[in-house]
């Protein structure tokens, strides 16, 4: 075995070949310049440090350093020393490539062409390098990637053994194939079709006319519960729901009390019903059952075994049923286990409300409850045994909840509008909590704040987050002030539960105080300042202050009454101080001068904003539905994966792509869609009429304003991305010159 | 528009715009706003003096000013008005996301073409004298809606539609009327949904029309549609005068070297495709006289753009290096002129007909090296001096075959491609399919629209390699390049085609 690792940019570039046998690494540089800033003794202590990170022995290799001023020069060397390597080792060798462009390298590097190759995928940070010291950041790079290359390769000879399969075989991304080809194995012995096909639609002879892009219908379901949560409130991560519902399915379907594919009548028709064929829930089945089949012996070969390919593959499982690129990808399949997942996670649901757990929010990768008590340590031990209850399911079995924040106070408008209390990670996992003021963090996540001018926007992250503290400091003061109590007197357990209803109802009597006190006062100030501050300029000088494009329907250029309508919209979320809130709200609207119940007086999200499902990780493998404008880790330039650990930019062609298909898919629908009788409501059957039999008039079922608005959100994405493609085509269709 | 019209005067642009807008004073205009209809008007007006111009002058055998092309998103649309039995053109927006009335004004209109298009034809005519014709003779067309009440056998014209499951209806302005089609002998060509049919029958005591014999509406010939309609502009290119026709047709019949070379599925990301291009290119740029036009009809990709395509940029630089290699032959590229029209599968805004051209970001590189390029809609026209040419890409014989009702008629050719031309040719559209099957833009569906009739229909089809010529019209499938390794070559003086293949 050999290693080439190469790494290129702008006339400089970095060969290395390892020869293991030989003990032998030798570094071929191009450099145009005069500089030589490498050396093997550098290159030594480079791969010793590597070797140690790594944990693997490190042996007596000898390094050597060649310079060369062309990439031609470069290659050439590279290609002599390959066949010098041929001609005094004869017997079999096989090349691990690990370079950017592969076939550039095979065409520079003929000798290549006498080793069986297999590639190891590449970084593409390997390829920039800074203008000064690039030589070092190369060399140290490069010797990261020798140490590593050889326990790369005996992985990928276990797994050729686990899958049965030639190494050289696998493609770039091993799971997709390896994916494919048990299943294919299975389908085989199952007697049925492969329906394999390079371009994410099954094969099945003929050519397919529909269309099936399924990227409108397999949305997450995402429930929100907006409110303000005074008691403490977990946040769970869902893992493994994919695997757990592909082999729960049986259940389900005795719970529900029909086969698999009658789920496909029970969802509503929405716009996309028509041109959805039911029929291909019924004509998967089997294969559907070929794949549980299989997944359970992953399973078993993960669990009993400990293998841990079969346990990447079902990590992965979700990932290769949502790829176009595997090659038996079939829409269908994907959306008959969409639906069974749909199913399961609302039976999720039901077993946590039977817990007596309140859901805050809820999708596909998480759950935020209310725990309903009062501290942070009968919050957790609260949430301890419902998962230990819930896991006692057997159709939950697969399923893994993991804790990952405490709230002691939330407002929760939706996934991208809220604040909290959140307490510290050390203190959720410490016996002895303090629950004092430095064990918390106040964060605010409010989505809508972008859209107000930057001075109004802290107002408002302040007034919110007052809004939050305040009753919580006071609630605590109150808790220890009865503990202090409740010593000296050892109340009865009866006691207790009229004192935490007297002690509810005393927060709120507290805080509808402030609310009429500090927080209507200080607002009255506020808005005043603002309507000082901003009479002076002109309304497209407001506008310019704005963030982002706001939706055409929202009142633009009127500061004051943007931040009343947005800061009241928030605090109304309490229901318990609802009515105080409003009557505030009126008061502020008076300084305005605008009526209560007036339109412009309001308040609507001013993001219109679209969702793309289904975006998975290709690194570790989150699977999450983007909201692209609101989303406020997807702002600036680079979509990138939101998991804390992991960062990994997503493919910018991909996702200007699947954002393609969907404009696509929805242009075409439209020319679809049916007509309806503006009297009876009846769908139009005849073609040439121009009215209905009852005498009404017809309109479109979906209008074409809404339907351009739609397309408007996609044109602000793309521009804001620049993913030119879409924006050529977005444009066309909302006839912008 | 303005900007186009600008772009032909690149050293005299200020003045042009003067021109423009001199023009534009004198144009009675309905409203305050100045709209695209009325500077698509002057523009189009000044474009013909300025061609009238250039063939005055010695060359006037230069292709150039010879040429015309026409994107379908200028066409003009045309109503008929049954009561004072003209047209009369559509002068108000027309939207590519329309309304209810946009849908059904797009069946209405379609019936409307042929219907009047039959009242002129003889035997469908009211008899003038009923003591001249027989009983047996008279073929006027009876309402559906006065079918109610009618014994004995009946001539109807309607639109095959499927307003219940599996049972067909014939609809027309009035009304409709389920159908038995069990029995019917029928003429050439593929009866699909949406098709428009003349049949003859009986109204049975169970409110269906048994149909006996039935057919397209018959053809008219293109002079007598073009007397009837007395200067309206329905094919795009602008009308010419009489006595500026017969002196171009005498151009066009001398117009001897003059040959266009139509490539369909022109895949650019595949190596052994662009090389087969790379002979054809050698083999025209080595003749003495090279072609005029080169049509490079799409797929222009070997993969449909789906969710699993990924690779936009990679085929920009592949429409780029395509434009190197047209650049390399330098006198292709100084003497004749390409055409790029989208294929089904290419990427695009929407697979709804027509489709508009190929998205910017794709063509940018190429235009680099070939800046006269023209990228047009699916489908587009050609207006060769006189001579009238619509190009259509779309795979249209499989999804005709697929879709029709009876198997078709072998009396007179059992040649798919022959009763593809018929289908098209009677129904007077290019894609007479149900919009369920392949959608169509309401508000351009006169985009589709084959009337009069054109001298030369090209139908780009993955299909077999053919050329038809049907009542005077030539038809033509250039077959695909990529595939088959097949392209046509047309010459306008003779209207005949070359057949052409390289050997594999």
């Amino acid at each position: 075995m050999d290693s080439l690792i190469s790494s290129l940019s702008e006339g400089r570039g970095v060969y290395v070949m390892y020869f293991p046998t030989s003990f032998r690494i030798h570094a071929v540089v191009v450099n145009p310049f005069r500089n030589k800033e490498l050396s093997p003794s550098f290159l030594e202590k480079q791969y010793r440090d590597a070797c140690q990170a790594l944990g693997s022995l490190h042996e007596n290799i000898t390094f050597l350093v060649d310079y060369h001023t062309s990439i031609d020069a470069g290659s050439k060397h590279v290609q002599r020393m390959l066949l010098e390597y041929r001609q005094q080792h004869p017997g079999p060798v096989i090349g691990v490539i690990e370079c950017p462009k592969l076939q550039a390298l095979k065409s520079a590097v003929r000798a290549l062409d006498d080793f069986p190759c297999v590639t190891i995928p590449c970084n593409a940070r390997d390829n920039n390098y800074q203008a000064l010291g690039w030589q070092a950041t190369a060399g140290r790079t490069s010797m990261q990637r020798c140490a590593a290359s050889t326990q790369w390769f005996n992985e990928r000879i276990s797994l050729a053994r686990y899958a049965h399969v030639p190494l050289g075989n696998f493609e770039l991304d091993w799971l997709l194939f390896t994916a494919d080809v048990f299943f294919s194995r299975a389908l085989r012995d199952q007697q049925q079709v492969l329906w394999i096909s390079d371009d994410g639609i099954p094969d099945l002879g003929g050519t397919y006319e529909g269309d099936t892009c399924f990227a409108d219908e397999v949305i997450q379901p995402a429930l929100t519960y907006p409110g303000a949560y005074r008691r403490v409130a977990v946040e769970l991560k869902i893992h493994h729901l994919a695997v757990n519902s592909l082999l729960k399915s049986s259940q389900v379907d005795e719970m529900e009390g029909g086969p698999i594919g009658s789920f496909a009548n029970d969802m509503p028709a929405g716009p996309n019903g028509t041109e959805t064929e039911f029929d291909d829930a019924t004509l998967c089945l089997p294969a559907f059952q070929v794949l549980k089949q299989l997944i359970q012996r992953c399973i078993s070969d993960a669990v009993s075994s400990g293998n841990v390919f079969a346990d990447a593959i079902l990590q992965h499982l979700y990932r290769w049923l949502c790829s176009p690129r595997s090659k038996l990808h079939d829409p269908a399949l994907h959306h008959l286990l969409h639906n069974v997942m749909k199913k399961v996670f609302a039976l999720m649901l039901a077993e946590f409300r039977k817990l007596g757990a309140n859901v805050i929010f809820a999708n596909f990768s998480k759950i935020i409850i209310d725990t309903g008590k009062v501290d942070l340590l009968s919050a957790r031990a609260y949430c301890d045994s419902l998962l230990k209850t819930l896991q006692t399911r057997d159709i939950f079995e697969w399923v893994e909840l993991e804790p990952l924040h405490y709230w002691h106070s939330l407002l929760f408008m939706d996934q991208y509008n809220y604040g909290g209390i959140q307490a510290k990670m050390q203190n959720a996992t410490s016996e002895g909590s303090s629950d004092g003021d430095n064990d918390i963090d106040i964060v605010s996540s409010w989505n809508i704040a972008e859209y107000l001018p930057k001075a109004t926007q802290d107002h408002f992250v302040l007034i919110v987050s007052e809004f939050l503290y305040v009753p919580w400091k006071y609630m605590k003061e109150q808790v220890a002030l009865r503990s202090t109590t409740r010593d000296e007197t050892s109340c009865t357990p009866s006691i207790t539960i009229m004192a935490a209803e007297n002690l509810e109802v005393q927060v709120i009597g507290y805080l509808r105080d402030q609310i009429s006190n500090y927080f209507a006062d200080k607002l009255l100030r506020i808005v005043s300042d603002i309507l000082h501050h901003f009479k002076g300029k002109g309304k497209s000088e407001s506008v310019e202050l704005t963030n982002r494009e706001p939706d055409p329907h929202t009142h633009k250029g009127d500061a004051a009454l943007e931040f009343i309508k947005h800061i009241c919209a928030v605090l109304a979320l309490d229901q318990n101080v609802q009515h105080d809130i409003l009557r505030m709200r009126k008061n502020l609207l008076k300084l305005v001068r605008v009526k209560e119940f007036a339109p412009e007086a309001q308040f609507q999200d001013p993001c219109a904003s679209f969702t793309l499902p289904n975006v998975i990780c290709s690194y570790c493998n989150d699977c999450r539905d983007l909201d692209l404008c609101r989303d406020s880790t997807l702002q600036g330039q680079e979509w990138r994966c939101a998991v804390p650990q992991c960062g990994q930019p997503y493919h910018r062609e991909q996702m200007e792509n699947a954002l393609l298909q969907v404009v696509r898919q929805r242009e075409r629908l439209y020319h679809l869609q049916d007509l309806v009788c503006l009297r009876c409501r009846q769908v139009k059957a005849a073609h040439l009429s121009e009215q209905c039999s009852c005498g009404g008039a017809f309109r479109c079922k979906e209008e074409s304003s809404q339907f351009l608005s739609k397309m408007r959100v996609f044109l602000n994405v793309a521009v804001s991305q620049k993913f030119e493609l879409l924006q050529d085509v977005v444009q066309w269709i909302l006839e912008v010159r | 528009e303005a900007a186009a019209f600008l772009a032909r005067f690149p050293d005299a642009e200020d003045d042009a715009l003067d021109l423009l807008l001199d023009e534009l004073d004198k144009e009675p205009l309905q409203s305050s706003i100045l709209d695209r209809d009325a500077v698509r008007r002057v523009v189009a007006l000044l474009v013909e003096a300025d061609e009238a111009v250039d063939a005055a002058s010695p060359a006037a055998t230069s292709a150039r000013s010879a040429l015309r092309v026409v994107d379908s998103f200028v066409v003009p649309r045309f109503h008929y008005d049954p009561i004072k039995k003209v047209f009369y053109e559509h002068t108000s927006r027309l939207a590519i996301h329309g309304e209810a009335g946009d849908k059904a004004a797009l069946y209405r209109d379609r019936y409307q073409v042929l219907l009047q298009r039959l009242a002129r034809d003889i035997y469908f005519s009211k008899p003038a004298f009923d003591t001249v014709m027989t009983e047996d003779d008279n073929c006027e067309i009876t309402s559906i809606q006065s079918l109610i009440g009618c014994t004995g056998r009946r001539w109807i014209m309607g639109v095959i539609s499927q307003l219940e499951e599996r049972q067909f209806y014939l609809e027309d302005l009035t009304g409709a009327v389920p159908i038995d089609l069990s029995n019917a002998k029928i003429t050439s060509g593929f009866f699909v949904e949406n098709t428009v049919i003349v049949a003859e029958g009986e109204l049975l005591s169970n409110g269906i029309f048994q149909v006996n014999t039935c057919g397209f509406p018959p053809l008219e010939d293109r002079e007598a549609s073009l007397s009837m309609l007395m200067g309206l502009d329905f094919f795009g290119g602008g009308v010419i005068p009489t006595e500026e026709t017969v002196r171009l047709s005498t151009l066009e019949k001398k117009a001897m070297n003059d040959m266009f070379v139509i490539l369909s599925d022109v895949w650019l990301d595949n190596y052994e495709t662009m090389e087969k291009l790379g002979v054809v290119l050698d083999g025209y740029d080595s003749l003495e006289a090279v072609p005029s036009l080169f049509v490079l009809m799409g797929n222009f990709c070997s993969r449909p753009c789906n969710l699993a395509f990924n690779s936009f940029e990679e085929l920009r630089l592949q429409f780029g290096k395509l434009g190197e290699m047209i650049a390399a032959r330098s006198r292709l590229k100084e003497h004749s002129r390409f055409l790029f029209i989208p294929g089904p599968d290419d990427a695009g805004p929407s697979k709804a007909l027509p489709r508009c051209a190929l998205p910017k970001y794709l063509t940018e590189e190429l235009q680099k090296h070939i800046p006269n390029a023209i990228f047009v809609s699916n489908p587009c026209r050609v207006k060769f001096y006189t001579q009238e040419i619509v190009f259509f890409r779309q795979d249209l014989l499989y999804r005709m075959r697929r879709s029709c009702l009876i198997p078709p008629t072998t009396e007179e050719t059992s040649d798919p491609f022959e009763h593809l031309v018929a289908t098209i040719t009677h129904q007077s559209h290019l894609c007479p399919l149900p919009l369920t099957v392949q959608p169509i833009i309401w508000s351009y569906d006169h985009c589709l629209r084959l009337y009069p009739t054109p001298h030369t229909i090209v139908l780009g089809d993955k299909s077999d390699q053919k050329a038809f010529k049907y009542t005077g019209i030539t038809c033509f499938n250039p077959g695909s390049f990529a595939n088959d390794s097949t392209f046509a070559a047309y010459r306008p003086c003779t209207k005949e085609v070359e057949l052409s293949a390289l050997e594999s």
